[in-house]
């Protein structure tokens, strides 16, 4: 994803019609991945751009856009699980699962690949969300350390260090460990 | 503990990220809410979907708008913000005034200190104490001070006088302490002056105390003096002695006696009209025996006459004359620093006494002032905190 730079200041919709067609698919689903819940996520990023557009003129020359975009995406998450999702009556995270692969996934789809799927987004889930954010911003939105760093305002080593411990955790995960080709019954869970 | 490979978990990412099926009319909707954003009174199109723009369309959005779960979701959390900052406010506003007013209670006080209960014009409580900072010292507070409640004259609109014991005048005690710096070398001169105060206002010095350096001249000194002046002129000795150095601390207290003194009345002619009766009973006495025992009830009675009787001259004796104890002290002078021994095991033992109570003191005197700074500072970065997320919330 590299979306064009907005012009700073101008009052039209043509830059964020561009900017939508090119970020608009991934910031979604990273949305997605960070709260697990697919509704929750097209409002979060719904409301991401539209602040991101209204304060588009804050957005420095030199700055890159691309970190900046999914700060504000992640910040929009954060705010999404703290203050909204709480105070709704929520379901278990296994019902919310299997709902949203019986919605998601077309009958076409391969059996193998749904349950990758599905046991990917269980372990995901289970992870603890300071560690999920950078995990999902660095395997699916391709971010590097620095950037991630800037999207989540903490520094280049914390998220080094959260990445290693988000995988060790990962490992240690059943479905991941099949996955990996490894015996599951070896590992413990992760850890909740 | 099994790695996990980077490819491994791109690939599984990427499979689970693709089971969300991105919205169609996502984009649509964000960019009908931008345009409603740059002009606020075009048609809102109909959602089937919630909508965020209003929420995040801020004051910037006046246009139409039903007032859907999300309008109200977005009012609720304004109103929640608002509340907590006006709540943070009103809890650093509460925590100040108690602080201040904490500081401004002490009676004792020094520098800073304020009226700690102010006078009764009624006099119905039996004292009233009053410390005043060196900014408020003044010789018309001084004279204020001093301003005894006294019955109204006739024809004044004043307060009404105090309530004593009928037939019989207020008798306030009044008495005062003041801590003077003064310069270098100048102890001696405002002792001096002090004195002359007190006996030119009718007075005396009933106690003087100095202590000087010993060793090396310019070694810090310090005294203490106490005046007796009369009760009328109390307040202007105040005042007066307030001018002779810089005031470090000034506490006044005034003392309804009249109680006290009328009951020390009554019982004294209580017992002197027996004395009469007996008296009278002693000349009628025929025998030895009887005399003998009038007698000696005569002097039982006289002997509790004349302790009341001394109680009284006492109690008269000072609501005759106000008590001002003058602390002098010059810079660098630890005020009424009792003399430490010089050697030997008392010496330690005295210098470890002193130094765990100066420690103490320095203890509690500071959690004061520190238990305020972390309060407020607790409150300064809680608002910080609230406006911080405000700003991040509405900038992002």
């Amino acid at each position: 994803m590299n979306p064009a730079p907005l012009r700073g200041g101008q009052r039209d919709t043509d830059d964020l019609a561009r900017w939508l067609e090119e970020s608009y698919r991934c910031s979604f689903r990273t949305a997605c991945l960070i709260l697990g819940n697919r509704a929750d996520a097209e409002e979060a990023v719904q409301e991401a751009f539209l602040r991101a557009w209204r304060f588009r003129a804050s957005l420095g020359t030199g700055t890159s856009l691309k970190p900046w975009l999914y700060r504000v995406v992640v910040n929009t998450c954060y705010s999404k699980l703290r203050q909204e999702i709480p105070h709704r009556d929520r379901r278990s995270d296994a019902a919310e699962l299997d709902d949203r692969m019986a919605a998601s996934v077309s009958p076409e789809e391969e059996a193998g690949r749904a349950e990758v799927a599905r046991d990917v987004l269980r372990a995901l889930t289970a992870l603890p969300l300071h560690l999920r954010v950078p995990v999902v911003l660095r395997y699916y939105a391709g971010l590097g350390e620095r950037e991630i760093a800037v999207a989540i305002g903490r520094r280049p080593g914390t998220v080094k260090s959260r990445l290693h411990e988000a995988r060790r955790l990962l490992a240690q995960d059943p479905g991941l460990r099949i996955l990996a080709g490894e015996p599951a019954s070896d590992g413990e869970g992760v850890r909740r | 503990m099994t790695a996990i490979d980077d490819e491994l978990l791109v690939s599984a990412l990427t499979a689970a990220a693709d089971t969300f099926a991105v919205p169609a009319d996502g984009i649509d909707e964000i960019l009908a809410a931008a345009r409603r954003l740059e002009d606020p009174w075009r048609p809102r199109r109909a959602s089937r979907r919630r909508s965020v723009a209003p929420a995040t369309a801020g004051a910037a959005d006046h246009g139409p708008r039903s007032p859907g779960p999300d309008a109200k979701s977005g009012a609720q959390r304004r109103r929640r913000g608002t509340g907590r900052v006006i709540v943070a406010a009103l809890v650093a506003l509460g925590i100040a005034t108690i602080a201040f007013g904490a500081f401004g209670g002490d009676s004792s006080s020094g520098p800073g200190g304020t009226l700690a209960q102010g006078p009764s014009p009624h006099g119905t409580p039996a004292s009233r104490a009053r410390s005043t900072s060196p900014a408020l010292a003044s010789p018309a507070s001084g004279a204020a001070s001093s301003a005894r409640p006294s019955p109204v004259p006739a024809g004044s609109t004043g307060p009404p006088s105090l309530p004593s014991e009928v037939g019989q005048s207020s008798k306030i005690e009044e008495t005062g302490s003041l801590a003077l710096s003064v310069g270098r070398g100048r102890l001696g001169p405002v002792t001096t002056r002090l004195m002359n105060l007190a006996i030119g206002l009718g007075g005396f010095v009933a106690d003087t105390q100095t202590q000087s350096g010993p060793a090396a001249p310019g070694t810090p000194s310090y005294g203490s003096i106490t005046l007796q002046v009369p009760e009328a002129s109390f307040g202007a000795a105040v005042a007066q002695a307030q001018t002779f150095g810089g005031v470090t601390s000034l506490s006044t207290k005034g003392t309804d006696v009249t109680g006290q003194y009328v009951d020390l009345q009554a019982r004294i002619d209580a017992l002197e009209a027996s004395r009469t009766q007996y008296l009278t009973i002693m000349t009628k006495a025929t025998s030895i025996s009887d005399i003998l025992a009038v007698q000696s009830q005569l002097d039982d009675l006289q002997s509790q006459i004349e302790q009341l009787q001394g109680e009284l001259q006492v109690l008269d004796s000072q609501t005759t004359y106000g008590t001002l104890v003058v602390s002098v002290s010059e810079p660098g002078t630890r005020s009424a620093a009792p003399p430490a021994p010089r050697s030997g095991i008392g010496a330690a033992w005295h210098g470890a006494v002193s130094g765990f109570a100066a420690a103490f003191d320095g203890l509690v005197r500071g959690l004061g002032p520190a238990l305020f700074v972390i309060l407020c500072l607790a409150a300064v970065g809680f608002l910080g905190r609230l406006g911080w997320r405000s700003v991040r919330r509405h900038a992002l």
